[in-house]
């Protein structure tokens, strides 16, 4: 099957090899940047050539071990924690503590906790009472809605609320 | 005629390096648009291989230590260049280096740069169905007339196995025709 001419079947426009040259060095010129290769930085003679012994001549710095200071690390860490923690405490003690500063829950909270052995006639007593008005309560009438949620949460007995009695009235 | 240690020397040589390099486009241009087209088919990529070709030469000719001969190293450049040139056009369109062989092939029927009859057509149809390195052997051997030395540098494999790719690639083609 090689008896066919060597490039046949194909073929090439006319004169291409000739105007090949031509077209190739427009490409070279267009791929050409006005930008220069040479970034302008130099090196000494013999840089390279010489930096293996100049390392070798180099003069032996101590190395100091990163770990050494890790003990130091964590005692600093605790005292530091220790003074955080007597600051914290301290500030919570020097608040002072005041009628107007207590919530109705940390009162609530303090009865339920502490055994007061005090009767109600004792805690009327400490109340001071000459100082209430009766508008103090009234100020703040009572919702019905909530009077009757709470009836029906807490109240088992009907008839203590006397019922028959407020009818005939 | 100037030997190719001296070319190369010019070459490197930016005084020299403008006419040496025309010496050598020159001198190989017809040999490498031949090795390129065969494994392309169509003029116009041959063309823009062949363009890259000397583009890439030109800019690594420093980079040239002379450890293999010139000619091996640009038909190396050569054979990737086209290589490259048919991954990207399969990868454009989105299609596998098969089917734009079967495509390349289709379209040579209607190429004004074609002038095969219809065994001539089968006879790249069958190469073209040949894997990558038997094709690039069987053309080399058989079209360029290469020794298989000088293919065993270009492509970098063994004589013995140049020689066994070959062998395949003949036995492919002639059971080729004769089905077809």
């Amino acid at each position: 099957m090689k008896e066919q001419s060597k490039y046949k079947p194909f073929k090439i426009p006319e004169n291409y090899f000739d105007n090949f040259n031509d077209k190739l060095q427009n490409r070279l010129n267009a791929k050409k940047s006005i930008l220069p290769k040479n970034n302008g930085f130099i090196v000494p003679k013999n840089y390279f050539e010489t930096i293996d012994s100049r390392s070798l001549e180099a003069p032996k710095t101590r190395i100091v071990k990163l770990r050494f200071y890790k003990a130091y690390y964590f005692a600093a860490a605790s005292v530091a924690a220790i003074f955080l923690i007597f600051f914290m405490i301290k500030t919570r003690n020097t608040s002072k503590v005041t009628w107007n500063n207590l919530t109705h829950n940390d009162i609530y909270i303090y009865f339920e906790n502490n055994e007061i052995n005090l009767s109600t006639y004792e805690i009327v007593e400490v109340l001071p009472i000459d100082e209430l008005h009766m508008t103090d309560i009234l100020d703040d009438p009572l919702d019905a809605v909530k009077v009757g949620n709470y009836l029906n949460e807490n109240l088992t007995d009907f008839e203590i609320l006397n019922l028959e009695d407020y009818e005939k009235n | 005629m100037i030997t190719e240690i001296d070319l190369v020397a010019q070459l490197k040589d930016s005084k020299s390096q403008s006419l040496a390099f025309e010496v050598l486009v020159n001198t190989y241009k017809q040999k490498l648009y031949w090795h390129i087209r065969r494994i392309v088919l169509n003029h116009d990529d041959a063309d823009d291989a062949l363009q890259n070709t000397f583009i890439k030469v030109y800019k690594n000719i420093d980079g040239f230590k002379g450890d293999s001969k010139l000619y091996s190293w640009l038909y190396r450049i050569a054979t990737n260049e086209a290589l490259t040139l048919l991954k990207q056009k399969s990868k454009k369109q989105g299609i596998s280096n098969i089917e734009l062989k079967n495509q390349i092939i289709e379209n040579l029927q209607s190429d004004v740069y074609f002038e095969g009859n219809e065994i001539q057509l089968k006879l790249q149809k069958a190469i073209a169905l040949l894997p990558e390195k038997q094709q690039l052997v069987f053309n080399m051997k058989y079209f360029d007339d290469l020794k298989y030395t000088e293919i065993s540098e270009i492509v970098e494999t063994s004589v013995g196995a140049l020689k066994a790719s070959y062998h395949l690639a003949v036995k492919k083609i002639e059971a080729y025709l004769k089905e077809n």
